[in-house]
């Protein structure tokens, strides 16, 4: 597997430029020796893969499963709302010392331990889900914590 | 910088309102396969196939999931089940196809499989096998180009490759003909699967290989623009692109 980051500078990002680019990169490694080329699925990508196809019959393109699979159903606001509610109420929990506290203290008299709230990461969706599930799992000491009036 | 964050008081409703715990239970529960597919795009060492399977996984989930809980089922569903659709040109393309059916953990599923799609992942199978013989033949150095090959060069793999295709998804070669070659726990890990019983078929086993070896996903790229954000920040935008380059 070869992977190379470049700093492109003035010149502009349009896909002939990447499409060049990648050319000049499969030359240099002897094309017969590259099989394959894995990219995200943005328009202009796609234009590099027809572009890279033409000049290399046998290579086959690949879109990247993660970025596919991460960019399914994320964007209705039915799954997308209740997330970014998850990633606010984490925020919350996490950066507020004396609500945190409290927090920790009704998890101890719930569960006998403190939960950890995970940090939801904006760009890897399982980590969101992971977030959730630990928010989740801390919903009864959160309605202790704001019922004892803590966050009055 | 930080994200603008909640006051006390919408904290305290937000908790207080049951709609948005049921809400995230219902998103949690219809996510986590996708999660799960995700996962295996990132980590596994042979997975093109697999994420083929996964996307069915997927599929069958959003088919028999219970969206009667959701707030606006109608419109959930109409989304979720569209969303797939509009994303299958990626997953069916056919070397996802080619890597699925060489893979000896799924020859046994039977899934949904257009003719097209399976005609497209065999006209790649036969693409393959011809361009390493074509390989093969001018690594012999008696030609310089591809141009100059003959016609009727000996393709030694391309020979009856779909005649051996048929013999390994039939279980009907060599050692493949034992029941123990496709117990689960033996076809778990393609690779030492091929090393073990793949000799039976053994042109086939060239081009599984390869095809098994091809990566599934971005994620060195990504880590790198990952890192290009953390050493071009607002504080050192002054920065030649020369020094960029070669901090990255």
């Amino acid at each position: 597997m070869y992977v190379e980051t470049n700093v492109w500078g003035e010149s502009r990002h349009t896909a002939a430029n990447t499409a060049a680019f990648n050319a000049k990169r499969i030359e240099s490694l002897g094309a017969r020796n590259v099989i394959a080329f894995v990219s995200d699925t943005e328009n202009k990508m796609k234009v590099v893969w027809d572009e890279l196809s033409e000049s290399y019959p046998w290579m086959r393109m690949i879109p990247c499963a993660s970025h596919c699979f991460d960019l399914l159903i994320w964007k209705h606001p039915y799954v997308a709302r209740p997330l970014m509610c998850c990633q606010k109420m984490k925020e919350f929990w996490r950066h507020n010392s004396f609500p945190k506290s409290v927090l920790e203290r009704c998890q101890h008299e719930e569960y006998g331990k403190v939960v950890q709230l995970q940090r939801p990461n904006s760009t890897q969706k399982k980590y969101q889900v992971m977030a959730s599930k630990s928010l989740l799992k801390t919903q009864v000491a959160m309605e202790k914590a704001v019922v004892d009036g803590v966050c009055k | 910088m930080r994200s603008k964050q909640k006051t006390p008081a919408t904290a305290t409703r937000e908790v207080k309102d049951d709609t948005n715990c049921e809400q995230l239970a219902v998103v949690l529960k219809l996510l986590q396969p996708q999660a799960a597919s995700v996962d295996v795009g990132q980590t596994d060492g042979c997975g093109l196939g697999r994420v083929r399977h996964s996307f069915f996984m997927l599929l069958e989930h959003f088919n028999s999931f219970a969206y009667s809980a959701a707030a606006d089922p109608a419109q959930l569903k109409q989304h979720v089940l569209q969303a797939p659709a509009s994303r299958k040109a990626y997953y069916l393309r056919p070397v996802p196809m080619l890597s699925f059916l060489l893979d000896p953990r799924y020859v046994r599923r039977t899934m949904q499989m257009s003719p097209t799609v399976l005609a497209c992942a065999m006209v790649l199978l036969k693409f393959m096998v011809a361009s390493h013989d074509v390989k093969s033949a001018l690594s012999n150095e008696i030609y310089e180009n591809e141009s100059y090959l003959p016609a009727n060069f000996w393709k030694d793999i391309s020979h009856n490759i779909m005649t051996k295709y048929t013999s390994f998804r039939a279980r009907k070669r060599g050692a493949l003909k034992l029941p123990i070659s496709w117990a689960e726990a033996t076809a778990a890990d393609p690779n030492s699967w091929r090393r073990t019983w793949g000799d039976s078929v053994p042109h086939l086993q060239y081009v599984s290989v390869k095809i098994m070896r091809l990566p599934t996903k971005f994620g060195a790229g990504e880590r790198s623009f990952s890192n290009a954000a953390s050493i071009q920040t607002k504080m050192r935008s002054r920065m030649s692109y020369a020094t960029f380059h070669k901090l990255l």
